[in-house]
């Protein structure tokens, strides 16, 4: 039966080869996009070790002396210690959980430091968070274990991510209680827990990290008017307070009760707000794909549709002697199917070797996903043959349904005919 | 006269034929949706557009790179100071005008006396920001260099701005607004700006030296608050423009003592500006590749599809040819009646497929207009008719839609046009 298709399809090789030409190009093109697609979308569900769900950056500013409202100081009067009273009233407001204060450490913020640290003479990059206490009740960072980090930081210990402790001791499990030495610093420090991998963002991937604390008296006395435009103020809210509106009704609360001294609330957005623009090349790159993967469906599906229609109008006779000869319309059907599925089987073998080849010759089509310029051995390396056949067998799949959805109107309308009215013709 | 023959024919084939052209036109017309889509995304980040009238003349530096001298290793990175602006940027001869922009911020304004303050997107800037953007001066009349250097504290709102606090924006010039709580006089009143113009756009604008940006004292004060905008009298003098910059920066690295700045491949085109976010320099190239490949593809695939449908549909009008050919149509002749047949679908298929990219594009307007410039800001970017209008956009439709036919009817108008006479009539 298959021989006799096969010798078919040869007979119609001027029209046949277009159509083949086409799903020969838009496997290829498709299975592209779906593992370009696949690549970004492993990389953006990977753990973030962090949760941005109802939380807030605030923007704190100073008023200044020629500023409406402006509050001449009775005495000395600190921007560091009105920033701590501003926090306390901010802690007390209804449905706020937590508050922290960073500088450019909270998730998405788009800033980032670097410190070496040494276990002996070993260095190794960290990327550097510095914030307060609270910072891991705000984003709802955990230790390693699962349990919290609140109260661990202090002024002469650190947190530092599970993956930075892999590399710092790749022999030892338990690395809490071991010092390390900071670049800058005169003084070891201890290592006063271990808290999961922490991500910079989606597509960006964990990256080996270590948590310094900013202490009440730090901020109380390295916060001045010329800092306090870096100062990130975080909060989280309840679930229950956090509706759509938020931001606004805490804006107006704050203009008119919530300030200390001469600061004053001149912002608050949610965090999701960065996360957006942070991750966006690489949500634009997937959208992107998608797009291209459904144009590339529905050519084909328009393609498969016009050639069958095309095809069956021109052997209508044909077709009709073989119901005249006893065929049933059901196995006309069948015989159109077949036709097209052995087409499809024969566009495989070229695709399939292109396809490879593309993806050897690009390194497991690493660059089709967004790296961002992280390291790629920090992040482990992708190629993997395994993606490749899913991505392959899914466009594969795909294209076999717009098949199906392509020949089944010529189809039915083909076998719909009136042998006796087809034969006619002749 | 014989090309509108063609398009008779083409008429009529198309009524005969009712469910192939179907096919045919919206092969294309998906085709030319993608395509006009991604041509209009580009065109919104180079095109010529209001105010930023100056795009394709002007160079951007938003982003100073510093180095520690002793061993050029990168240890920050910011926006200018003033310093390094005056250092490097203001003695410049080549570029027509230099302008001083801030970063879009977001301050609280209210009218004096404790109304209820609410948010707006300000930018800092000099009085040349005037000239390289053409804005539409609704009423007053601008601040100007003279304004900036005295430090007067001056504001132009934009229409909505002027609407939302005083009403209307006739009766706001003159009047006083405090931002940040402090006194503002209105000065002028423009019209509202496209957040597509990522680099004019804001709701209201005040001279910098009213802005009370802090200089930062850290690594010399090499980064601060500022971009600079460069407008050269035309692009030829981009090049003498980078070379001048060039000696300056060279000269002001000679005059740090510890640090030293880097502008990497600074200034940039609008193309080059647009992709650059983060320390390291944009990757144009790919970006151009990911677009070249993409339009490729959205050519190739129904330039086959298409390709074997009217290959079909030559070989059962064959005898036809045949006829022509015998009574001294010469092959030219058959190849343009098959290419104009074929552009006449074309065509429509262009127009259905621009319909179709103005929805699609309206559609996922939030992501595909979205720019890094409004960083954390929620600026939801809008779908302008002059981004369709404009008339590159209009010269690269017709030039795919050309391109199209070409590639999905040249293979049959040449097989149609080179088949032995005698076997066409024949119908073999």
């Amino acid at each position: 039966m298959i021989q006799h298709l096969i010798h078919i399809i040869w007979n119609q090789r001027k029209q046949n080869a277009w159509i083949w030409l086409e799903l020969v190009l838009v496997i290829v093109c498709l299975w592209y996009t779906t593992l370009s697609l696949y690549n970004n979308y492993h990389r953006y569900s990977e753990p973030l070790g962090f949760d941005i769900t109802h939380t807030y950056r605030l923007e704190v500013a100073e008023r200044s002396a020629d500023a409406e409202g402006y509050i001449s100081a009775p005495g000395e009067q600190k921007t560091g210690s009105s920033l701590l009273k501003l926090m306390d009233r901010i802690r007390r407001m209804e449905g706020v959980e937590a508050v922290s204060f960073s500088i450019a450490s909270h998730p998405y913020n788009s800033m980032s430091n670097y410190l070496q640290a040494y276990v002996d003479t070993t260095a190794t990059r960290l990327l550097w968070y510095r914030v307060s206490d609270s910072f891991f009740d705000v984003f709802r960072i955990k230790a390693s274990n699962g349990s919290s980090l609140r109260g661990k930081l202090t002024e002469s210990s650190v947190i530092l991510t599970q993956d930075a402790i892999n590399k710092m001791f790749p022999a030892n499990a338990d690395a809490t209680r071991k010092v390390i030495h900071m670049e800058g610093s005169h003084e070891d420090v201890r290592i006063a827990a271990v808290s999961t991998p922490v991500s910079y963002g989606e597509f960006f991937g964990c990256v080996p990290s270590v948590y310094t604390l900013f202490s009440d008296n730090y901020i109380e006395n390295g916060i001045n008017p010329g800092n306090i435009n870096m100062a990130e103020v975080c909060i989280r809210v309840s679930a229950n307070a956090d509706r759509n509106d938020y931001a606004d009704r805490f804006l107006e609360l704050a203009n008119n009760s919530i300030h200390a001294d001469n600061l004053y609330i001149k912002d608050i957005r949610p965090v999701e707000y960065m996360r957006y623009d942070l991750i966006s090349s690489g949500v634009k790159r997937m959208r992107m794909n998608t797009l291209l993967g459904g144009f590339l469906l529905i050519s084909v599906f328009l393609g498969i549709t016009g050639t069958f229609l095309f095809r069956t109008r021109q052997r209508r006779s044909e077709l009709a002697l073989r119901v005249a000869m006893g065929s049933s319309r059901n196995k006309l059907l069948y015989f159109l199917f077949q036709e097209g599925f052995i087409l499809l089987a024969l566009a495989l073998i070229p695709a399939f070797i292109i396809a490879w080849n593309i993806f050897f010759a690009t390194d497991g089509m690493v660059g089709a996903g967004t790296s961002f310029g992280f390291a790629e051995e920090e992040r482990g390396v992708i190629i993997r043959a395994s993606r490749f056949f899913i991505a392959f067998s899914f466009s594969v799949g795909l294209i076999a349904v717009m098949m199906i959805a392509g020949i089944i109107l010529p189809a039915l309308r083909a076998v719909k005919m009136q042998p006796a009215e087809a034969l006619h013709d002749e | 006269m014989m090309i509108k023959l063609y398009f008779k024919q083409a008429w009529q084939l198309l009524k005969q034929n009712p469910l192939f052209s179907l096919i045919n036109v919206m092969g294309i017309a998906l085709s030319i949706a993608v395509i006009t889509m991604l041509v209009v995304v580009m065109q919104s980040w180079v095109a010529n557009l209001e105010p930023e009238v100056n795009r394709s003349r002007t160079l951007y530096v938003k982003w100073a790179g510093i180095q520690k001298k002793t061993n050029d290793e990168n240890c920050g990175n910011g926006y200018l100071s003033l310093k390094t602006i005056n250092a490097c940027f203001t003695p410049l001869t080549t570029p027509e005008a230099i302008s001083v922009v801030s970063p879009l911020q977001i301050q609280l304004i209210a009218l004096p006396g404790g109304m209820k303050a609410t948010r707006c997107h300000t930018l800092f800037t000099d009085g040349q920001f005037w000239k390289l953007f053409h804005f539409k001066t609704l009423e007053g009349r601008l601040y100007t260099q003279a304004d900036l250097n005295a430090g007067i504290q001056k504001i132009v709102l934009n229409q909505t701005t002027a609407k939302r606090i005083f009403g209307s924006s006739e009766s706001a010039v003159g009047k006083q607004l405090v931002l940040n709580y402090r006194l503002f006089t209105v000065c002028a009143v423009v019209a509202d700006v496209s957040p597509l113009a990522t680099d004019a756009y804001a709701d209201v604008w005040i001279p910098y030296t009213t802005g009370q940006i802090k200089e930062n004292d850290w690594a010399e004060n090499i980064s601060g608050n500022y971009k600079v905008f460069l407008l050269a009298r035309s692009s030829a003098d981009f090049t003498k423009i980078r070379q001048e910059l060039s000696k300056r920066v060279d000269a002001y690295n000679g005059s740090l003592q510890e640090y030293q700045l880097n502008l990497r491949s600074q200034p940039d085109t609008k193309l080059v500006e647009f992709g650059r976010f983060g320390p390291s320099d944009p990757d144009t190239v790919s970006l151009i590749l990911t677009f070249v490949l993409a339009i490729v593809m959205l050519l190739a695939v129904p330039a086959v599809n298409i390709s074997g449908l009217t290959m079909g549909r030559i070989y059962q009008r064959m005898a036809e040819m045949g006829v022509r050919r015998a009574y001294g149509a010469s092959r030219a002749n058959i190849m343009l009646q098959v290419l104009t047949e074929n552009l006449f679908l074309s065509l429509l298929g262009g127009m259905l497929g621009v319909a179709f990219s103005y929805i699609g594009l309206y559609l996922c307007k939030d992501w595909a207009l979205s720019s890094t410039a409004y960083f954390g800001l929620h600026i939801k970017p809008e779908l302008t008719i002059f981004l369709f209008l404009n008339p590159w956009t209009i010269f690269a439709i017709f030039l795919f839609c050309a391109l199209i036919n070409l590639l999905s009817a040249g293979i049959p108008a040449w097989r149609s046009a080179s088949v032995d006479i005698v076997k066409a009539i024949e119908n073999k």
